[in-house]
């Protein structure tokens, strides 16, 4: 019986990890160079220890689902996923991509972390540099984006 | 029992095979008509008295470096997305060496040189099915510097513009031009190539975009569209037979006289109903073989100018 309660509880809070991200806002830093984003992220929290890997993980959450801009220095790309959408029809996959393989796309800049306290919560930034090239490509070949050539 | 189930797997299989081998069309980039004229790379020439001015691509790519860059990165970004580009000036110069030698070409036994029709002349010329014009301009304001650059896709025969990318980057203190640019460049690629990817999908969902002219012989045999068949004109036994056969009826029958129809955005099928591609060419061909069936028996001639675009012209061979 014990077993099976803690099935249930362990399915039920398996989505609900990897699903969590915490509030985040990502904008433009700048040109990257070549094959990789250059983002500032911003990410609310009540702590103020919030680790390179929370900062990554939103960084490359913000790049495939929000996209970013910078109107200072006029920048605006679009999701590289096409829209929020695709999160939710490809759930499985990107609940597993979160878990541990987004790792791989991302670097967040040294010496570039800030925390400002803004009211009851910490405001922590850093600048993340994100592998979009290997990234799509790779989203490419799981089949969860579709290439420009692959109707060709 | 073996067997039948092994020709209906394989009819099931065949045509899934096929599908995904829909023709690729060709990506060329080009300075832009504006930039061409900005920066002195126009030429002149008189046509029936008037002077008409048109740009001078190979003089652009041999002497202007900035460009000679841009494209060359336009290219590698366009590889890398499985688009490799037809290069201007490598085309410039095949056309030039491929005349040269056709010229000096002839048989053996009687020494008969090529046949070529006024038309192959015509159509001799360096085109593409996408042109990517690309132009930028350098903004100065006191010691800051800045670009305005813009990338925009053309449909060669629709004349549509189908993605573009543009924009002014953050003006700098420092950086040489060749940097400022191919930023920009880098920087507007993503948006572009997205659109151009809508544009695809486009495809895919609603079928290639073609032009096609059904037109007559001045043969002196008579024919028009305004000719019945069974109480129909011509005209619209071919009108019907585009509803018929484009995908969603989508069409425009933009021009019509008794000797001539304009067909515009011809939405054709990406694929036979074998599973093979379909092209311009062959989707006028279908026509072609339906008006030469009775009761019609039209003979006709079919020419296509690339991808997008194909003319059908009746009365003769």
């Amino acid at each position: 019986m014990k077993r099976i309660l803690f099935t249930l509880m362990l399915m039920l809070a398996l989505p609900v990890l990897a699903d969590e991200l915490p509030d985040y806002q990502i904008e433009g830093a700048g040109t990257g160079s070549q094959g990789t984003y250059l983002v500032r992220v911003t990410v609310l929290s009540k702590k103020s220890k919030v680790t390179d890997d929370e900062i990554g993980r939103c960084a490359v959450h913000g790049v495939l689902f929000r996209g970013f801009a910078n109107k200072e220095l006029r920048q605006q790309q679009k999701p590289l996923a096409g829209s929020a959408l695709v999160e939710g029809q490809h759930k499985e996959f990107f609940e597993q991509f979160f878990e541990k393989d987004y790792v791989n796309y991302y670097q967040v800049v040294n010496g570039s972390r800030q925390v400002v306290k803004a009211g009851k919560q910490y405001k922590v930034t850093s600048n993340v540099t994100v592998a979009k090239d290997q990234l799509r490509k790779d989203l490419h070949e799981a089949g969860v984006v579709k290439s420009m050539n692959y109707m060709f | 029992m073996k067997k039948t189930l092994f020709a209906i797997i394989a009819m099931a299989v065949l045509p899934l095979t096929m599908m995904g081998q829909v023709k690729k069309p060709t990506l060329m980039v080009v300075p832009a008509d504006t930039w061409c004229s900005a920066n002195g790379y126009m030429t002149e020439f008189e046509e029936q008295g008037k002077t008409t001015r048109v740009a001078d691509y190979e003089a652009a790519i041999t002497e202007n470096m900035d460009l000679y860059n841009v494209i060359t990165k336009i290219g590698e970004l366009m590889s890398e997305q499985g688009f490799p580009l037809k290069d201007m000036s490598q085309t410039v110069k095949n056309l030039k060496q491929s005349a040269a030698e056709d010229e000096m070409t002839t048989s053996r036994t009687g020494g008969s040189t090529l046949a070529e029709t006024p038309l192959d002349r015509l159509l001799n010329r360096a085109k593409a099915d996408i042109m990517i014009e690309v132009a930028w301009k350098v903004n100065k304001i006191g010691p800051k510097s800045s670009i305005t650059y813009t990338l925009r896709a053309l449909d060669a025969y629709s004349g549509e513009q189908i993605a573009a990318g543009q924009g002014t980057g953050a003006p700098s203190f420092s950086a040489e031009l060749p940097v400022l640019l191919e930023e920009a460049v880098v920087e507007k690629m993503d948006g572009f190539l997205s659109q151009l990817q809508d544009h695809f999908n486009d495809l895919l969902e609603n079928g290639r975009k073609v032009n096609i002219d059904v037109r007559i012989f001045d043969n002196g045999s008579g024919l028009s569209f305004e000719e019945e068949y069974n109480g129909e004109e011509l005209t619209d036994i071919i009108d019907n037979w585009m509803a018929e056969n484009t995908v969603n009826h989508r069409y425009n029958l933009s021009d019509a006289t008794d000797m001539m129809l304009h067909f515009e955005n011809v939405r054709i099928p990406l694929y036979r109903a074998n599973g093979r591609p379909m092209d311009t060419r062959q989707f006028v061909g279908d026509l072609r073989k339906f008006l030469s069936a009775a009761p019609y028996s039209i003979t006709s001639k079919v020419l296509t100018k690339g991808l997008g675009r194909a003319n059908l012209i009746l009365g003769e061979k």
